[in-house]
């Protein structure tokens, strides 16, 4: 038995969404059939269920590095191989808004949990195939989403310096957020694929606005969609390759 | 006028191709229609033509980082937005052989000049449409490659840390050059596309090993040809998108 999440192994599928947010993690959950609730210990709610006949897990990690280190390194005691991140974000550029998607192309390492498995020079980038089958999945859904670079930290209240904001705009990163960061490093050294995909629930200017909730909300379905269908076709290919998803 | 390359910047196609060695920068010449030497000051090579009607430029940038930023920055100053290195790399995996090909889907920053641009905290990573474009290049000339983590530092002879490099193994790193950190940060900091494919001229063991030169030289030339492709995917796709805005 892991340490923190406390369930049958036997109940966590190779293919996991990684919401941070439990509430995320209960609507994904409500796109599986037959989902089933598997563990609620240390916060970390997750379900697995069937997707197109296809077993798929769901788990929240929390918010920031170490919840998620420790969560997504026992799915993969337990399988797991296949992560994508269903997360929220804000952003630093003009032409992004509240319920836009945010596909990951790479993050820039602001946080600290990652720098105890790789050194900082080392690139927190998602699997190529799995980056690939979240924009093809974007596409096929009819759903325009942005295609960038994005930075992880570990704190949201933090005091902002704004030459920091001025930089990040100008080299061109979309989304701010507080987890990806550790989940492509430690995949890396895992061995794992591993995608992430985001709704801003802001703008360049406004953290969080209430106008733009219900956007948020829309985006926020819209990514879940995408990494559903995503998630699918890769297992489809694993079952093509290996002919089996298990 | 730059301060290194020194030609006119008409003769700069905005889709260049950046190799180190000024020998494979006149290889990939001989791919285009119609070749036309443009300069040659402080070993920047040039060459500019056309494949199927699309100007493209070769550029030898040499080795290591400061020369690739020198390069690529007079480059963009003369117009260029879209790069490939197309280079070559030792390997750090025992599966890899002389004449393999590698796309380099993101870099360990182990070099020093891209960190007068951004924090090493920020990704090397190549453009995503340059990466998506070398993969379908690949594809459709029927070439096998492989995609995943580059190394690029700034020096060829030192031994470095064993245990570092263990560690890198470990975690997957394919390829190891000297010039893809910092084409890829520039690239990304002045809002260019970039993306960087190796032949291997080695293996895990063994550094330039003569048993493989002729391996290599075929690897090479599929490198270019995937390149070339690519290139030429890139700029059909810029040409339907500015048709798209247009109407």
């Amino acid at each position: 038995m892991e340490f923190h999440i406390q369930c049958d192994p036997n109940d966590i599928s190779r293919y996991v969404f990684i919401p941070g947010s439990h509430d995320r993690a209960k609507k994904i959950a409500a796109h599986f059939t037959d989902a089933k609730l598997v563990n609620q210990s240390r916060g970390y709610l997750v379900y697995t269920g069937l997707v197109d006949g296809i077993r798929m897990t769901v788990s929240s990690t929390g918010m920031g590095g170490p919840t998620t280190a420790i969560c997504i390194e026992e799915l993969g005691h337990m399988g797991a191989d296949t992560m994508i991140r269903v997360g929220s974000c804000g952003t630093f550029q003009d032409y992004v808004t509240c319920g836009d998607v945010v596909i990951s192309t790479g993050t820039y390492r602001d946080g600290g949990t990652a720098n105890t498995y790789l050194p900082i020079e080392f690139p927190a980038v998602p699997d190529f195939e799995v980056t690939t089958a979240l924009v093809r999945a974007a596409r096929s859904l009819s759903i325009p989403a942005h295609v960038g670079l994005g930075t992880a930290g570990d704190a949201f209240y933090a005091p902002r310096d704004p030459a920091r904001r001025e930089l990040f705009k100008q080299a061109g990163i979309v989304s701010a957020e507080m987890e990806s960061d550790t989940l492509y490093i430690v995949a890396a050294v895992r061995g794992w694929r591993t995608g992430g995909v985001y709704t801003s629930d802001g703008t360049a200017k406004e953290t969080k606005p209430a106008w733009g909730e219900e956007a948020f909300r829309q985006g926020e379905e819209n990514t879940i969609l995408i990494a559903l269908e995503a998630m699918k076709q890769i297992a489809l290919a694993d079952l093509r390759r290996k002919g089996s998803v298990e | 006028m730059e301060f290194h390359i020194l030609c006119n910047p008409q003769d700069i196609a905005p889709y260049v191709f950046v190799p180190g060695d000024p020998d494979r920068a006149k290889k990939i010449a001989a791919h285009f229609d119609s070749p036309r030497f443009v300069s040659d000051t402080r070993g920047y090579v040039i060459y500019t033509g056309t494949v199927e009607g699309i100007p493209m430029t070769v550029c030898a940038t040499g080795m290591g980082g400061p020369q690739v930023a020198i390069g690529i920055e007079e480059l963009g100053h003369m117009g260029a937005h879209t790069f490939i290195r197309v280079g070559s790399c030792g390997t750090l995996q025992d599966d890899i052989m002389p004449g393999d090909v590698i796309i380099a889907s993101g870099v360990v920053r182990a070099g020093a000049t891209a960190n007068r641009y951004l924090p090493p905290a920020f990704p090397a990573v190549p453009h995503f449409d340059v990466l998506t474009a070398l993969i379908e290049a690949a594809g459709r000339l029927a070439l096998p490659v492989q995609v995943g983590i580059d190394w690029s530092g700034d020096s060829f002879y030192a031994e470095g840390d064993p245990l570092y490099w263990a560690k890198m193994k470990q975690v997957g790193v394919k390829s190891a050059e000297m010039e893809a950190d910092t084409l890829f940060i520039v690239a990304n900091y002045r809002g260019w596309r970039a993306g960087a494919l190796f032949a291997s001229d080695g293996t895990s063991k063994e550094v330039k090993p003569e048993w493989g030169a002729a391996s290599f030289r075929a690897g090479e030339e599929n490198e270019i040809r995937i390149a070339i492709e690519a290139m030429r995917l890139i700029a059909v796709a810029d040409l339907a998108k500015q048709k798209q805005e247009g109407r």
